[in-house]
């Protein structure tokens, strides 16, 4: 692993890597700034200019956009109180405060440099995690694939939506759009209409394009007004980082840095959530508790390691098993696949020319954010100034486009229009749409592991088959506990409701 | 809201039950799967029907509901990029790239927020230069031609 190690670092360093990480990180932190721009957005939008690189600078240019946007969601959580990116929202709390109280640049310094220290410890989890678990992943069967298909959507059911039912709705209708294409056995082709197009299912990119990008422009064009928020950056100048910043809070970093890695890992759990895990987690351990939300700098770095954590965590699911753990990741999936590269142990192996000059390139990715965020981070602030008009006409443009490039098709690009407009109609009525994403893309992963296993059990039953492998028996038993938890979850509340009503 | 969540179900079953109606028609092994999805998306589906009764007679008073109220000036704003964007890719391999791409950008920039058209012709000028560049020329994509260029 050390040679893979050194020679990812020679592959790595190059100035066109370094200058793409570089542009990457920068367009990454605009995105992130700009409240209603998510990283899924961003990586979704910038896809397309990867299609003609080679795969190490396309994979870093996405990996430095995630990072960048993961990160930029802070800048205008502190100073407008406006969480550029969902995963900001716990770093608004005491990072709002502290600008208030005349400390916005003692926050803005904070942020990056928590973020630093989460992106770069989930990127060594990552390195070192990666390729055991990717070796582990050989032993997985069809039995296996099935079960990690099933674990992954219940997953993503229960935590990201607010309605159980809708959330559960959406997952179907994801892996009906996934039945699209040709069934992996009799390879007889479903539901195309006779679109050749379709042979191969829905492409996956378009598809994610208009549900992230299209279906967010229209949901923005609404709101337009957001335009027009003034930003007061007057009281921002006047202190200068110091290198004592980057060490601040040593073990609230690693606190949440493992927090967000761990999140990152399961598949639906988000940054937001790992943002607000972090934040908590580090109240609990915290002397002074009370402080909490009152402006307190430790609070900031607390939620902001937390949602940089995230940034390793998800790819060591992604590259390992295939499974996405957020809509970002499942974006860099199409990412992989459009460089013709599959997620396992191969990437490790044969690609390994591919896959550790990337892993290293996300350490360079971090460090590129910390230096951009600790000088620049202030004149990010004014990107929210950006009239909307002219922000949805360029995205809709690029989104065409990069769902015609990939094939040159037209047809791809009505794909992602009617992505777009379904998920515009689903976002506005309480669906989530991950949930379809990650039906899209495990749909025929399970599909294919459970006829597999049909075959594999010889007409016997196929619960024992699932039972008597240790590996799916585990995953039954997280799928049960995952489905588990919300009841589990509301039962605790209404509990602890009404001892603090007997109180 | 649950009005809507009314509507919707309905919509569901039906596609549900046009998903299941489709998969008769594909070999046993082949319709396993897809069956299997639409019979529980119509379970759901009706699950969301009875949700939407039941959390209507249960909170059957309530004029402040939490949706969001969407004007009609926000609902325009939504139609006209929809419409906007439809028209775009329908006209792109008429009209070709560039010219639908120019018209795209202008006018649902100007219908948005007809005040600075100045910085509009720039922005579209900016933007169709440097995607015609990056794609159609340097990452060679060829782009549909059109009747013009």
């Amino acid at each position: 692993m050390f040679e893979n190690i050194m020679m990812g670092i020679e592959l790595a360093l190059t100035w066109q890597n370094l200058l793409i990480s570089f542009a990457g990180v920068v367009m990454g932190i605009t995105f992130g700034a700009l409240p209603g721009f998510t990283a899924a957005m961003g990586v979704a939008v910038l896809i397309p200019l990867t299609y003609g690189m080679n795969p190490v600078m396309g994979l870093i240019l996405l990996a430095s956009v995630y990072c960048g946007a993961i990160y930029g969601g802070s800048i205008t959580a502190i100073l407008l109180h406006t969480p550029g990116t969902p995963a900001a929202a716990a770093t608004a709390i005491d990072g709002y405060e502290m600008t208030k109280q005349g400390k916005a640049s003692e926050a803005l310094t904070e942020a990056i440099c928590a973020s630093f220290w989460g992106g770069i410890i989930s990127a060594l989890a990552l390195l070192l995690i990666g390729p055991p678990l990717a070796r582990a992943a050989l032993k997985f069967g069809p039995p296996e694939y099935f079960m990690l298909g099933v674990f992954g959507l219940t997953i993503i059911v229960t935590l990201t939506a607010k309605s159980l039912i809708k959330g559960m709705i959406s997952g179907i209708l994801g892996l009906i759009f996934g039945t699209v294409g040709m069934d992996p056995l009799l390879a007889f082709p479903r539901y195309t209409f006779g679109q050749p197009s379709l042979m191969t299912g829905i492409s996956l990119v378009p598809a994610l394009i208009g549900l992230f990008s299209v279906s967010q422009v229209l949901m923005m064009v609404a709101q337009k007004e957001q335009g027009i928020l003034q930003v007061d950056t007057s009281n921002i100048k006047g202190r200068k980082p110091r290198f004592s910043d980057l060490y601040k809070y040593p073990i609230t970093y690693i606190r949440s840095a493992i927090i967000g890695t761990f999140i990152g890992m399961l598949p639906g759990a988000g940054a937001s959530i790992a943002a607000f895990l972090g934040y908590n987690e580090a109240k609990r351990f915290s002397k002074t508790p009370e402080k909490f939300g009152t402006g307190l700098r430790e609070a900031v770095g607390a939620a902001e390691a937390a949602n940089n954590g995230v940034t390793g965590g998800s790819l060591i699911t992604l590259l390992t098993l295939g499974i996405p753990g957020n809509s970002v990741t499942a974006i860099l999936l199409g990412g992989l696949m459009i460089q013709g590269l599959r997620p396992g142990n191969e990437l490790f192996t044969v690609n390994a020319k591919i896959t550790y000059p990337f892993l290293i390139g996300l350490f360079i990715a971090n460090i590129f954010m910390l230096l951009v965020g600790l000088f620049g981070s202030r004149h990010f602030a004014h990107v929210i100034k950006t009239p909307i008009n002219i922000l949805a006409t360029i995205i809709i443009v690029l989104g065409v486009m990069g769902s015609y490039a990939i094939n040159n098709n037209m047809f791809d690009v009505y794909v992602m229009m009617f992505f777009g407009l379904l998920g515009y109609i689903m976002r506005t009525n309480g669906f989530d749409t991950a949930p379809v994403v990650l039906g899209i893309i495990l749909g025929p992963i399970a599909e294919k592991g459970l006829t597999q296993s049909i075959v594999l059990a010889r007409g016997e039953s196929i619960v024992k088959l699932f039972l008597s492998r240790p590996i799916s028996l585990v995953l039954i038993i997280l799928t049960i506990v995952s489905l588990a938890t919300p009841f589990i979850q509301e039962y605790y509340f209404s509990k602890k409701k009404l001892q603090n009503n007997a109180n | 809201m649950k009005n809507a969540d009314k509507i919707i179900s309905i919509i569901l079953m039906i596609f549900f039950s046009l998903i299941y109606y489709l998969a008769l028609s594909f070999p046993p092994r082949a319709a396993r799967y897809p069956k299997g999805l639409a019979v529980v998306g119509i379970v759901m589906a009706v699950l969301l029907l009875l949700n939407s009764y039941i959390k209507e007679k249960r909170k059957s008073p309530r004029p402040t509901d939490i949706k969001r109220k969407i004007t009609n000036e926000q609902t325009f704003y939504i139609i006209a990029t929809a419409i906007g964007s439809i028209l775009y890719i329908i006209l792109m391999p008429v009209l070709g790239y560039v010219i639908s791409t120019i018209m795209f950008m202008y006018s649902l920039m100007w219908v948005l927020n007809p005040r600075k058209k100045m910085v509009y012709i720039i922005v579209t000028a900016i933007s169709v230069m440097l995607l015609y560049g990056v794609f159609g020329m340097l990452l060679r994509v060829w782009l549909p031609k059109g009747l013009l260029f």
